[in-house]
């Protein structure tokens, strides 16, 4: 006897809601969800801040809180990050990408060694996943690449805590 | 019987009860005054008149203490919904009317201060007076605004459902969002500020069971910001510190 489908996963299929491309693409949940931290924090390393361009978040110091692509740009210089081409993968490098759409950005991603890219959702879980998976209305689509040689020791930037609630 | 388990209709009696102080104390000042008019101001008349503006001072401020706590436990039992239409006109009259009576106190108060200082003798706790005359000022705008939402009341239910509705959508619309500009700026998010005061023992609800960013709404509505500058940031911090103010403000 054919046993029954399991139930389909909330969270999964909340996945696949705003995130239509992952339905026909491979990836995995790595983390439980958590309003602790954000998708450019967990990029860049920390969990236990939320970091974003503007007033209501932390923000690294020297760079201004505006909600643009060039803001997350210089935010992850002070890692070490510099612009590249694409997001393919190369032995001994680091990359990370700024998903925008219509010219805003939405979210940000890091490659992991595997070439896959690792990317907290928002308020929601971790996931790792293939850089297409993330494209669609709710992001938008990648539109900048940053790498950096691997491992890189860097001095840890000075983030500045929000100006407001 | 404590004031934390006592029921609306002997609050209503309690505000009965402070009417008809503030009453007495229009009556008593407005005798002081006119009595210290007619007197000569001999050093007995003058303590007498300085002992009667301390007395009507100390009476002003504990009205105003009383009024302040009664106020906000009916006030409390309206949002909630369990005043009957017939409690909810009785006690809409008797505020309106200890609000007449207590300006009309003050004003008798403030003149009989004003007949005394212009004799060069200012009666002590004239700061506090003023302080529980600001207070007293601070109370009846409550009771205004909250008596004018009583006259188109909003059933409390559909009130609640509202806020879930739209706090439902809100959660599924920016729930894969990085950006709390972007989420603020939400429709819902914005439709549930312009609930008001309404929505703000729900979004305290909300902070207890299930922590999400509802400071700048809570900061929108109130006009208050409890969260200490070091603890920006941390969506848990922030929560605690909107609960504690939510307790010290009895929601």
């Amino acid at each position: 006897m054919a046993s029954n489908p399991p139930p389909p996963d909330p969270d999964r299929e909340a996945l696949f809601e705003d995130f239509p491309s992952l339905r026909d693409q491979p990836f995995s949940v790595t983390s439980q969800r958590t309003e602790d931290y954000n998708c450019f924090t967990h990029a860049v390393g920390r969990a236990d801040v939320w970091a974003w361009p503007e007033g209501s978040s932390h923000w690294l110091s020297g760079v201004p809180r505006e909600d643009t692509v060039a803001s997350l740009v210089a935010g992850f210089r002070l890692f070490g990050y510099e612009p590249c081409e694409t997001g393919d993968r190369e032995p001994g490098v680091e990359k990370v990408c700024v998903y925008a759409k219509e010219g805003t950005p939405h979210h940000v991603a890091r490659q992991l060694p595997s070439g896959e890219w690792t990317s907290k959702l928002g308020r929601g879980l971790d996931i790792t996943h293939p850089l297409a998976g993330l494209a669609g209305p709710s992001y938008g689509s990648p539109v900048a690449f940053m790498k950096r040689s691997s491992p890189m020791s860097i001095a840890a930037p000075a983030w500045v805590p929000p100006l407001c609630t | 019987m404590s004031p934390a388990v006592m029921s609306a209709a002997e609050m209503i009696a309690e505000a009965r009860i402070m009417r008809g102080t503030a009453e007495g104390i229009q009556k008593a000042a407005e005798e002081a005054e006119d009595a210290a008019e007619k007197a000569i101001l001999s050093p007995e008349d003058a303590a007498r008149e300085l002992r009667v503006a301390r007395l009507l001072i100390d009476y002003c401020q504990k009205l105003v203490a009383d009024v302040g706590s009664i106020w906000d436990r009916i006030r409390r039992f309206i949002r909630a919904g369990e005043l009957g239409e017939k409690d909810l006109l009785t006690t809409a009259r008797i505020f309106k009317r200890f609000f007449d009576s207590g300006e009309f106190a003050f004003t008798s108060v403030r003149g009989l201060i004003h007949f005394l200082q212009s004799h060069q003798l200012s009666p002590s706790g004239v700061a506090e007076f003023e302080a529980a005359a600001s207070c007293l000022a601070a109370v009846r705008d409550d009771f205004t605004e909250c008596y004018a939402n009583l006259k188109d009341p909003t059933p409390a239910s559909t009130v609640a459902d509202r806020f879930q509705a739209l706090a439902s959508r809100w959660k599924r619309d920016t729930r894969f969002c990085s950006s709390r500009t972007k989420m603020v700026d939400h429709p819902a998010y914005k439709e549930i500020v312009g609930m008001g005061p309404a929505a703000i023992p729900l979004l305290i609800e909300e902070l207890r069971t299930d922590p999400r960013y509802w400071f700048p709404a809570l900061h929108a509505i109130t006009g208050e910001d409890p969260v200490p500058a070091e603890d920006r940031g941390s969506v848990r911090k922030m929560a605690d510190a909107w609960l504690q103010w939510g307790q010290a403000h009895g929601f």
